[in-house]
């Protein structure tokens, strides 16, 4: 019998105030072509001593992850999966460039260890000593949909009651300067953005954000608008539903979050809050829908 | 010898991202690993390369680390007697 799914608690650390929902009020207004985040004082959720290591996607990784299973009163999760495009970009950049200028020999093993794209969601479980499910997913623009639909699929079979899935991706300058060159950044969209984001899945309804009635990720574009939104209501058992209902898409959430390869987690999010503060009884979200895959998510209020 | 020690000691917050210390809060005696400066096994590692970079010094036995890395009397009492550069 399937599980019903909730996301329980949510929150993130992008250009917008970090770990606070003052976006959906009073969001900042972005502007420029390259915006770095938004960071809380690290040292009120990490020690100097363990976060010495530590780059900035991790450390925003870190704390989103721990707010998030603080609000959702879980200590030690069943699973922890993650998404991200690129991984630690900053210690790739570090190791690569150390490689380049003094060879193979005599490499920092803490460059090393950062620069895998498994280092956010390892770092999480050794801080947590979870010892359960632990996966990355690294699928461009639908990393987060694929972790996602990993823990709804998990928790559906009955193999997890609870899942912390994050999607975490930083744009330093030189990867805003590649990405740029390759045509995925351009002048006159959205800026280039962070984003850090959290959130807590559960079968447990007990003070949940909202309910996730159903996830997918897509590969092709040749349907319209239109039928996938219908289709997502349909496979959600929503076909019939005449209340009020959210479209978010890319188009709406980059002018708030920026343009990010983790933009998807940040829609799921806003979507969960939204829902989950009454200002709409179902979210459509489609996100990653200028990529190659798109992920399609419904949420609904609890009921 | 004390030039090399206070060198050593600036050398370690730098390589293992001390941020918060300064060579006057490691004491030359204090040990490296465990109840003194905490340090870890990834520590050791990059202890290694520091002497491998700094004073070509290369560790083959990770059980010979043990006795060098004791503390920074240790440290340097070592590099003093083994130092290519």
């Amino acid at each position: 019998m399937p599980e019903r799914i909730f996301i329980k608690s949510a929150c993130q650390i992008s250009c917008q105030s970090p770990l606070a929902e003052e976006w959906i009020d009073s969001p900042v207004a972005l502007s420029g072509n390259y915006l770095r985040s938004q960071d809380p004082k690290f040292s009120d959720f990490i020690p100097p001593m363990h976060s010495r290591r530590m780059g900035l996607l991790l450390k925003r990784a870190v704390v989103t992850s721990e707010v998030a299973l603080r609000k959702a009163g879980i200590t030690v999760p069943d699973a922890i999966i993650t998404g991200t495009a690129l991984g630690c970009m900053e210690n790739t950049e570090k190791f690569l460039g150390k490689i380049c200028r003094e060879g193979e020999n005599m490499l920092s093993p803490t460059d090393f260890m950062q620069s895998t794209h498994n280092t956010i969601s390892s770092l999480i479980a050794i801080r947590l000593h979870a010892n359960g499910y632990n996966c990355t997913y690294s699928h461009g623009e639908s990393s987060f949909g694929s972790a996602l639909l990993d823990a709804a699929v998990q928790m559906r079979l009955g193999k997890i009651r609870n899942a912390l899935v994050g999607c975490h991706d930083e744009t330093t300058e030189e990867t805003f300067r590649i990405l740029t060159h390759a045509g995925y950044f351009s002048e006159g969209e959205a800026p280039a953005t962070e984003l850090s984001v959290s959130m807590v899945l559960s079968t447990d309804p007990d003070g949940a954000l909202c309910e996730l009635r159903s996830v997918s990720v897509e590969n092709s574009h040749s349907r319209t608008a239109d039928d996938v939104y219908r289709e997502a209501l349909a496979k959600a058992g929503l076909a019939d539903f005449r209340g009020d209902v959210k479209i978010l898409s890319d188009e709406g959430f980059s002018p708030i979050f920026g343009k990010n390869l983790s933009l998807p987690a940040a829609e799921v999010y806003a979507g969960a809050q939204m829902v989950g503060n009454g200002r709409c009884s179902v979210a459509v979200i489609v996100g990653g829908s200028c990529g190659r895959s798109r992920t399609v998510v419904v949420l609904s209020e609890k009921c | 010898m004390e030039d090399l020690k206070q060198e050593l000691k600036e050398k370690i917050i730098a390589a293992l991202k001390l941020a918060d210390m300064t060579p006057s809060d490691i004491d030359n005696e204090a040990p490296l690993f465990g109840d003194g400066l905490g340090l870890d096994s990834i520590d050791a590692l990059e202890l290694m390369l520091l002497l491998e970079k700094n004073y070509g010094i290369r560790l083959q036995n990770p059980a010979e680390g043990k006795k060098v890395f004791v503390n920074i009397d240790t440290m340097a009492a070592y590099v003093a007697e083994n130092r290519t550069r």
